[in-house]
């Protein structure tokens, strides 16, 4: 095992952080609301970023993913650079929507050139124009719609457990980013904040529910970086949704805690991170759909692999 | 970035693990590393002897010792393997992982030649003595007096919540050895005998398990200055250095999963719907904070392997996961079980104080919190 990154991944993550530092951020996003950011799409699909799942493996995806969600990018990169890449589906549009029913809040549903949708134990790839998008309001970090859809394409016999795998590991890698970054952005208040005559971050009680997060999200990033890399065990990929719902809720509750009342604002972009975790951990059945996909998929394993010193139980 | 086990550290997991299967106890239960028994103890010595005599106790140790300098990922399979037995090393993990080595570093070659061989041979244990009544996380502030008298030093003073004392025969004693230099510089260490008069070790009673923790007097003990490890009031700086590596790459997570595992077959067993959707949520939820410390102890490793000398971060969060990790598998399986969990005797009830004590022990939580807080998320001292 050997978890640094290569040369050729170093490269890659310093290329796209440049992309992003160009033409993502705070002040764009809050510019742009929840619509999309095309220019960003077109810069990263020309530049051969959106394939880096197909073309290079798992962990570039995952390095892209993680730079757009810390860079709060306007556009569903996760889903098609992890998803894309994960499912081996060439010749994507660049925009695509993930559907796990027809009851579903779908992301970017109204910009999506295609949806993977979720249908028993097949995946289906429908395209844009047999799908009817009705917006939906909400406080959402993204544009959410609701969508009917026409039949489309099948993927296959056993591409839903595939899709379903791939997305848990898309909803940990951006749980993970964005709560890394929200974090880290509450850090920077609470250095700078003073109250009582010294900065609130010096106050131990304010120290120990960042550094909670921190931890939380930091091994949600490396099991769903791991997840990434074993996407065909849903023991792994669904316990990294399901812990990043657990870290979603806890970075949610802490960073804003400690950020207090500008924390909620607009203007001053926390926001930005927190409404997408709110959504991020409600999707694909959101924590207790998650954790029972573990709590199958471990007694499955066991049945054909009991644990060391079986017979010593108690 | 690569996931995978290589061809050699899967061989090396396989051997070891026939090794451990072959030598371990019948019956060895994780209870029993806390040797509650003098045949537990027994037990530890001769799984760790044969353990030594197929290299598998001390491979990341230097050639020069003995070892063959693997990798700390060796040691880290060696840990997911013992601790998936319930580790039958009992304490001499401490031994393997940070006393052979602090001898290495500030030894002398006679303290290496009389110390080293007994501690890879494994037949040799050892129990720490670092806190004390008023000093516990604030370890700096230990009382406990060597004051020197030729060539002795003289020692008075009570170390507490020491884990393995009783059939220990050595301890790594922290000592104050100046009084009056700031707290950090006064301290010095000695390998001290354990049989030498005027040591008495008491079990400190609890409800959760025999022989978790004791206390040690220690009054007018005579201990041969040329028992002191490295300079005398330069000890802090050996075990600030030492205990760095003292719980990177604990495989905690491999015993909770299958603590876990354990559990949910006794629920069947007792006709318990784990499939319930609330049953399954708690079981899902527990395994996967297991596979959270898993990946993020792997991420600790790896640091470890590529910044052998410092400035390491994700030490402190491995182990601000991993303690929570053990609490919450503990009040899963409470849920699991139902009252039956507090049953003395049961997997669920033994977890209960591993849930208790994982985020108290060797450095607390609040400890690592603070540590994130300065080194990751450079927030003010208060």
């Amino acid at each position: 095992m050997d978890l640094e990154l290569t040369q050729d991944q170093e490269l890659l993550r310093e290329s796209v952080a440049a992309i992003f530092r160009r033409q993502a951020g705070l002040d764009r996003a809050r510019t742009l609301g929840t619509a999309l950011d095309q220019p960003l799409v077109d810069a990263l699909s020309h530049g051969g970023y959106l394939d880096v799942g197909l073309d290079a493996g798992p962990i570039e995806a995952v390095l892209v993913a993680e730079a757009a969600a810390e860079a709060v990018a306007c556009a569903p990169i996760a889903t098609r650079v992890i998803v894309g890449g994960l499912l081996g589906l060439k010749d994507l549009p660049p925009v695509v929507a993930l559907v796990a029913s027809p009851r579903s809040l779908v992301r970017y549903a109204a910009d999506a050139g295609a949806f993977l949708v979720l249908d028993g134990d097949q995946a289906r790839l429908v395209p844009a124009d047999q799908a009817e998008v009705e917006p939906v309001a909400s406080l959402s970090g993204y544009p959410l719609g609701r969508v009917r859809l026409g039949g489309g394409t099948s993927l296959g016999s056993g591409s839903g457990d595939a899709l379903r795998r791939a997305w848990q590991v898309t909803l940990g890698v951006e749980i993970g980013a964005n709560a890394l970054a929200a974090v880290e952005f509450s850090a920077r208040h609470v250095r700078d904040r003073h109250q009582f005559g010294r900065p609130i971050g010096s106050f131990q009680a304010v120290q120990h529910r960042l550094a909670r997060s921190y931890a939380q999200a930091q091994a949600t990033r490396w099991l769903s970086r791991r997840a990434a890399w074993f996407p065909n065990d849903e023991y792994i990929t669904a316990s990294a949704a399901a812990y990043g719902c657990v870290t979603a809720d806890l970075a949610y509750t802490n960073v804003h805690q400690v950020t207090g009342a500008i924390g909620i604002t607009t203007e001053y972009g926390l926001v930005q991170w927190t409404t997408r975790l709110l959504t991020l951990q409600r999707e694909l059945g959101g924590r207790r759909a998650h954790a029972q996909r573990v709590a199958a998929a471990r007694a499955q394993a066991l049945l054909t692999t009991p644990p060391p010193l079986e017979s010593q139980a108690r | 970035m690569n996931f995978d086990w290589t061809a050699e550290e899967k061989a090396f997991r396989e051997e070891l693990r026939a090794c451990i299967y072959e030598n371990v106890r019948p019956g060895w239960h994780h209870e029993h590393r806390d040797m509650p028994n003098p045949q537990d103890a027994e037990a530890v010595v001769k799984f760790c002897k044969a353990m030594g005599e197929k290299g598998f106790l001390t491979p990341h140790w230097p050639a020069r010792f003995g070892g063959r300098d693997a990798s700390p990922w060796e040691q880290a399979i060696i840990s997911e393997e013992t601790w998936a037995a319930g580790e039958p090393r009992g304490p001499q993990y401490m031994n393997t992982n940070w006393i052979g080595p602090a001898i290495m570093a500030a030894g002398t070659p006679e303290q290496q030649r009389y110390h080293l061989p007994r501690i890879a041979a494994g037949d040799v244990l050892w129990c720490q003595g670092f806190s004390e009544p008023e000093a516990g996380s604030d370890l700096a502030s230990l009382r406990t007096r060597a004051v020197r008298d030729g060539d002795t030093y003289i020692v008075n003073g009570q170390k507490i919540w020491t884990s393995y004392a009783h059939p220990a025969e050595f301890c790594f004693l922290l000592v104050r050895t100046d009084p009056e230099a700031e707290k950090r510089r006064g301290i010095s260490i000695l390998l001290v005998p354990m049989n030498l008069p005027g040591i008495e070790v008491r079990e400190i009673p609890n409800p959760f398990a025999e022989h978790l923790i004791h206390e040690i007097f220690f009054v007018d003990v005579p201990v041969p200055v040329s028992y002191r490890l490295g300079e005398e009031n330069r000890g802090w700086e050996i075990v600030r250095n030492v205990l760095a590596n003292e719980r990177i790459g604990i495989a905690r997570h491999q015993h909770s999963t299958i603590v876990i595992d354990h559990t949910v077959a006794r629920a069947r067993q007792r006709g318990i719907d784990v499939e319930d959707s609330g049953l399954a949520e708690v079981i899902g939820l527990a395994y996967a904070a297991c596979e959270a410390a898993r990946a993020m102890n792997y991420a600790a490793v790896n640091e470890r392997v590529h910044h052998p000398d410092g400035g390491r971060t994700l030490s402190a969060v491995s182990r601000a996961v991993t303690g929570p990790m053990e609490t919450t598998v503990s009040a899963a399986c409470q849920d699991i079980l139902g009252e039956e969990a507090m049953e003395s005797g049961t997997d669920a009830n033994r977890q209960l104080i591993t849930g208790t004590a994982a985020p108290i022990a060797a450095g607390s939580l609040e400890v690592q919190l603070n540590l994130i807080a300065r080194a990751s998320l450079d927030l003010p001292s208060s």
